[in-house]
């Protein structure tokens, strides 16, 4: 990845994360350094993606905790939301943060596509840097804990995506509704 | 008063439950499907479907090849079919389109433009 994509990478995926949490109800803001988990489990939400020019794998890791009392639907039975609904949702979260970005990448010409997003608990989480791929970390911070989120991504050779010239048909925005 | 089916096709569970919450109540029943092929067979058993919301990233089958295998039959040429999507590229829309849907919603929803789509769609169904 040539260098002033990675900055603009960067800048992506924090609006494209925070935009996504906003959505599921989790106000989260940047960082400096990573959140100390406290020991307590984590999920590491993860999802795929590939095209022609861009690939890699984003990932967001957050305190089960954090995501289990920002579920959004109401229990039946009052009780906290089963561990397998929890991970099912995060992995939804991740899934809607890539979204973002892919929409937003449109702009540029490139088409991504989404592998299915998998979340899974684990109990203590480093991501050390690979010596080919160029990895953004974002740190978030929200009331109820931090965030990590990661972009490892490969850019083909010589592209750099963010001065690729605009395209005419934008994507559609999230929230979004057209019927034909 | 009769209820109007819905189907959900979408891989996430979470997701499933939060479209059937915006749409069960006094108009609609909604059934859920966890991926392609589970909605194909689905349709398959309930032909009084009103109206299909569907995924288009999952496991085993896609939906944009589920909507192009339901549309395959003449008899659900006119079973309005929604994508519902974090996908908002052009190109698969415009695909969705050509095969057959009749609308593309991105996640996350808000719940009364879903109900506004889907009552316009079965009331037509």
């Amino acid at each position: 990845m040539l260098e002033p994509d990675v900055t603009k990478f960067q800048e992506c995926v924090e609006a494209c994360a925070c935009a996504a949490l906003a959505a599921n109800g989790i106000v989260a803001t940047p960082a400096s350094g990573a959140a100390d988990d406290g020991g307590e489990p984590q999920i590491a939400a993860f999802i795929g993606f590939g095209g022609e020019k861009v690939r890699g794998t984003l990932m967001m890791a957050a305190p089960f905790g954090l995501m289990r009392g920002a579920y959004p639907l109401p229990s039946a039975d009052g009780c906290a939301p089963a561990d397998d609904d929890v991970l099912d949702w995060s992995g939804e979260v991740v899934n809607q943060m890539l979204g973002r970005m892919t929409n937003s990448l449109v702009a540029r010409g490139i088409v991504l596509v989404a592998s299915i997003p998998k979340a899974i608990q684990v109990d203590k989480l480093w991501v050390s840097r690979s010596t080919h791929t160029s990895v953004c970390r974002l740190n978030l911070r929200s009331e109820g804990g931090g965030f990590g989120v990661w972009l490892d991504a490969v850019v083909s050779h010589g592209v750099e995506v963010f001065a690729l010239p605009p395209i005419e048909a934008p994507s559609m925005a999230e929230g979004e509704q057209i019927l034909f | 008063m009769m209820l109007k089916k819905v189907m959900v096709v979408d891989d996430s569970r979470t997701m499933r439950h939060a479209i059937a919450a915006a749409l069960a109540g006094v108009e609609f029943t909604v059934l859920e499907a966890a991926d392609g092929l589970e909605g194909l067979a689905r349709i398959e058993e309930n032909p009084d479907l009103a109206v299909v919301l569907c995924d288009v990233n999952m496991p085993r089958m896609n939906g944009l090849d589920m909507l192009s295998a339901v549309k395959r039959d003449p008899k659900n040429a006119d079973l309005p079919i929604v994508m519902l999507t974090t996908e908002g590229q052009p190109a698969f829309i415009a695909r969705a389109k050509a095969a057959g849907a009749k609308g593309w919603i991105v996640k996350p929803f808000k719940p009364e433009q879903l109900l506004a789509a889907v009552r316009k769609l079965a009331g037509a169904a």
